[in-house]
């Protein structure tokens, strides 16, 4: 993904319920994938990190697997 | 004057959502009295309701512990629903008294959030080598056809096809 994923599809909002956008952003081990990988802006990125460490939180997305 | 603006900022409504994790073992009507409860108690600390989700069952991602009146619990499963809504801090402040104390929750998640739906709306795919899909031009065409067919021809079709 070289282009930011949020501002090319236009989504405003990065919500933590929204676990199939956020799964994109996790690697098959459930770590949250690097910049360098995900091609997202520096803004983008801290909320997706944060939204996944609330879906982890809530038991919708794994803190590992495997 | 200080304590003026302490009282101006208490009552600022700000948008929160909350989310809950609902013990599997609840009945369905168990279930609803306490998503009535929660709610019932938001209401009773001011809060007006922007949009929920009325808990439904999920598994969980990995195994949770709470520990409910002295003893261990393990949860594989849970009912998880949200709310969301607006409210004062203080009026915050005094409902999450109110979830700690409910046993029936594994665990709550309050956030500040915005007043718009925030999550993404679903794509709705169409494979590219999907036949069923036709293009708009190719029925009018057929159609077409269908029109400019000789109607004694069908008769005598149908005739045959009756013999």
């Amino acid at each position: 993904m070289k282009q930011d994923y949020f501002s090319s599809n236009n989504i405003k909002h990065i919500d933590y319920k929204d676990i199939d956008i956020l799964k994109k952003f996790i690697s098959p081990n459930a770590k949250i994938s690097s910049r360098k990988k995900t091609g997202l802006i520096q803004k983008n990125q801290r909320k997706i990190a944060l939204a996944v460490k609330h879906a982890r939180f809530m038991g919708l997305l794994p803190f590992v697997a495997k | 004057m200080e304590k003026e603006i302490i009282e101006e900022k208490g009552a600022e409504m700000n948008v929160y959502e909350i989310s809950f994790n609902i013990s599997p073992f609840l009945s369905e009507e168990d279930l609803a009295q306490e998503y009535g409860k929660i709610k019932e108690n938001l209401s009773k600390a001011g809060a007006v309701f922007i949009s929920e989700q009325y808990p439904k069952q999920i598994e969980l991602a990995y195994t949770m512990e709470r520990v409910i009146s002295n003893k261990k619990n393990k949860f594989n499963q849970a009912f998880f629903g949200w709310v969301k809504f607006e409210i004062t801090a203080d009026g915050l402040a005094s409902f999450e008294e109110t979830l700690k104390t409910d046993e029936n929750l594994i665990r709550y998640l309050i956030i500040q959030t915005v007043r718009e739906n925030t999550m993404a709306p679903k794509k709705t795919f169409v494979r590219s080598g999907d036949k069923s899909v036709r293009p708009a031009g190719a029925v009018k065409e057929e159609e077409g056809e269908a029109v400019e067919m000789d109607k004694e021809a069908v008769d005598k079709k149908i005739e045959e096809l009756v013999v």
